[in-house]
């Protein structure tokens, strides 16, 4: 539940508002926030964590309306709350300044954690595919992500969302051994 | 709705803040509803992270990328993962496993399966030894079929080349599946399932192509060639199948 927001009545009726079952609804609200979140990150917000959570805030103020007379898709009320949230009240702030880049030395320090994480969370093949993935740049990079396609009998896109599905995995891990980078 | 190449650029030049108000809103919208647009949206992220750190993203698209995306808490976390991918690739140590471990991980790879029907067929030219009076050196030599030229029900066994601790190189025939035809060049690529080895052909003719292998790059384990035709007119293609061995 956002901070500060809606109480826990509100909060239920705007779950069942979503969907009749509980699970189903938890799972569409965590969804409507990540993407909330995602777009407000891609329009240069800072704290974009807040920014979804008032509009989920906004948008639980109004569900007994929304309950009675709405009639589309719930996540696109959601964004159309946010984007007057953005307009109105972002908007007037400056954009965030660029972070250095990692510290590469800072990282190699890691090393180790890093390894932990390959280790724990991926299979042996599913390690050699990432390590191979990244191992070129440029044009070697294409040609070799072509030729991995070939070999596992699947379209260069499919092993793109492979590849991405294996980074889901273990980004959590590396997240982790990184905090204290991201942290500074 | 299924993605297609309009999307895929279009998300980009949402990332890259080159859509005008309207079309980002729409984007958005869909954004907020269709599930591989935003899969697509994620995996485009870290790949513009990839070609911004590879010096590719340029001029304003590099700008409009740091103002935006990596200016966010999720770019600054992306970009750590990249650097911390890139860390773990160079310190990639070649796989110091077992013979039999390796045959075992070889046998639970996709494409490397043993095929329920078909399987590689062996010929196996004489083992030569050679001795040059001034500088002995000792040759392996062997002709390989491709996978796709023979097919048997029976369980497939790859062909097994003993390389002596004093061989320099294993010169390897490779019998075409078809015959070549004429002004075809080709390219082989030594795998060893940890890196891609590009080889120049020593030679061929029409229903062959020879490579020569220096003995250190066949160490003890299982390897495929995969050829690829290379014609006049400079495109290329894989020739079906591979050639596959182990070598002890």
């Amino acid at each position: 539940m956002p901070k500060g927001g809606p109480s826990k009545e509100t909060f239920e009726k705007l779950l069942r508002w979503l969907d009749s079952d509980r699970d189903r609804a938890g799972e569409k609200y965590e969804n409507i926030r990540l993407r909330l979140i995602r777009i407000f990150t891609c329009r240069g917000c800072g704290d974009v964590e807040d920014l979804a959570d008032e509009t989920i805030n906004v948008v639980a103020s109004k569900v007994d309306w929304l309950i009675e007379n709405y009639h589309g898709e719930p996540a696109l009320f959601f964004y159309g709350v946010a984007k007057n949230i953005y307009h109105e009240q972002y908007k007037k702030k400056p954009p965030p300044p660029l972070p250095p880049p990692p510290d590469v030395t800072l990282v190699e320090q890691e090393c180790g954690c890093l390894e932990e994480c390959l280790k724990q969370e991926l299979t042996v093949p599913d390690r050699q595919l990432v390590l191979r993935y990244h191992e070129k740049e440029k044009q070697e990079k294409i040609r070799l992500r072509k030729q991995i396609a070939i070999e596992l009998g699947i379209t260069v896109n499919a092993l793109r969302i492979r590849v991405h599905n294996i980074h889901a995995r273990l980004r959590p891990c590396i997240e982790q051994c990184l905090q204290h980078l991201l942290e500074q | 709705m299924a993605l297609n190449d309009h999307d895929q650029a279009r998300i980009r030049e949402y990332l890259l803040d080159k859509l005008s108000d309207d079309e980002r809103e729409k984007i958005e919208e869909r954004l907020m509803v269709e599930d591989a647009l935003f899969e697509e949206l994620e995996i485009l992220k870290g790949e513009l992270v990839e070609e911004y750190r590879e010096g590719e993203l340029t001029g304003s698209d590099r700008e409009s990328f740091e103002k935006g995306f990596l200016s966010s808490q999720d770019g600054r976390q992306r970009q750590l993962f990249a650097v911390a991918i890139d860390t773990l690739e160079r310190h990639r140590q070649p796989q110091r496993v077992g013979f039999l471990e390796r045959v075992s991980a070889f046998f639970r790879k996709p494409e490397w399966a043993i095929p329920s029907v078909a399987l590689a067929a062996v010929i196996i030219a004489a083992l030569i030894w050679i001795l040059i009076p001034q500088q002995p050196a000792r040759y392996i030599a062997v002709t390989l079929s491709s996978s796709a030229a023979t097919r048997s029900t029976d369980d497939v066994s790859y062909p097994t080349i003993p390389i002596p601790a004093d061989a320099s190189e294993l010169r390897v025939s490779l019998a075409l599946p078809q015959p070549a035809t004429p002004n075809t060049r080709y390219r082989i690529v030594l795998d060893d399932r940890h890196e891609l080895t590009s080889l120049k052909p020593s030679g061929q003719d029409a229903n062959s192509v020879s490579v020569v292998i220096p003995a250190q790059q066949v160490r003890p384990g299982l390897y495929a060639l995969v050829v690829y035709e290379i014609k006049a007119d400079g495109t290329e293609r894989q020739i079906p199948g591979s050639y596959k061995f182990i070598t002890q």
